[in-house]
């Protein structure tokens, strides 16, 4: 267990306690320290707990752990594991080119303005329609909007491997396309091939070694 | 079941329902998935909610009886 998780459940059970003296000793408030303890113990501390909380919560729906949580997801967990370079999703997670523990939040969120916000909102859409509503099959699955170009750019721009690429730099034109999500980096021809869920039972998977240290999923 | 009169009935109450929540949220921690998260937002949050508001309110009353 991390320290902030290790902190957050002493707090609780410090409240609990607290809470408790006053459940079977109400009379303890009429006391000038009572009346603190209680404002403490009723009010301050459930919230402070609540807060942090919420935070560790939050922290938490990054991880890849969690997204792969949902059975529906499991086909795309899979195909992270895909021996294949040419899968970027697979491809980008074997090669640490995002954290394998926040894989799925790493490209799936938007680098704007309250993107990560935006990704939370999106997350709890799914939460309801995976607990409350009708999931669609794992293939079926589709993005809101088109993939835009800034979250690999996020990454990818300034580093050589993408500025100096012999495709990306065939043409001056086509660089100035990505750049502008113009020409957007899964389209035909470029790195298409994104958790092809629907193919998986004729794909190798890459077996990850038992001392890799990042087992978060 | 009655509402409770008395300050210290309310407190008793209100104490229950914030150890309730409080265990809950304690108990969400040891999942990690979505469904946790669902326990911790839905259950364990609203309850805090639940309980710390019929406090305030009691200190409001509280006030307001002893003018």
């Amino acid at each position: 267990m991390h320290l902030p998780a290790l902190l957050l459940i002493l707090l609780i059970a410090f409240t609990v306690a607290l809470i408790a003296v006053f459940v079977i000793r109400p009379q303890t408030t009429a006391t000038t320290a009572g009346k603190i303890a209680a404002f403490l113990g009723f009010f301050a501390f459930p919230l402070l707990c609540v807060g942090m909380g919420f935070s560790s919560q939050m922290d938490n729906s990054k991880s890849t752990r969690f997204c792969l949580s949902c059975h529906i997801m499991e086909p795309y967990g899979k195909s992270l594991r895909i021996d294949d370079p040419g899968h970027l999703p697979a491809s980008h997670f074997q090669n640490h080119r995002v954290p394998p523990d926040q894989a799925c939040y790493t490209c799936q969120t938007s680098y704007a303005m309250f993107g990560g916000l935006k990704a939370k909102l999106g997350g709890l859409r799914h939460m309801y329609v995976y607990y409350l509503g009708t999931p669609p099959k794992p293939e079926e699955i589709k993005l809101y909007e088109p993939y835009n170009n800034r979250e690999c750019l996020h990454c990818h721009v300034g580093a050589r491997s993408f500025e100096e690429g012999v495709v990306h730099t065939a043409d001056p034109a086509v660089m100035a396309e990505i750049k502008s999500n113009k020409l957007s980096c899964v389209s035909s021809g470029c790195h298409e091939t994104v958790h092809d869920v629907a193919k998986l039972g004729e794909q190798k998977f890459w077996k990850e070694p038992a001392d890799a240290n990042s087992s978060d999923h | 079941m009655q509402t409770p009169r008395t300050t210290e009935g309310r407190l008793k109450v209100v104490g229950l329902i914030l150890i309730c929540a409080l265990i809950v949220e304690a108990l969400s921690f040891l999942g990690h998935g979505a469904f946790a998260f669902m326990i911790f937002s839905a259950v364990a949050a609203v309850l805090v909610s639940v309980g710390v508001l019929p406090y305030l309110l009691t200190l409001v009353r509280k006030d307001h009886e002893a003018r």
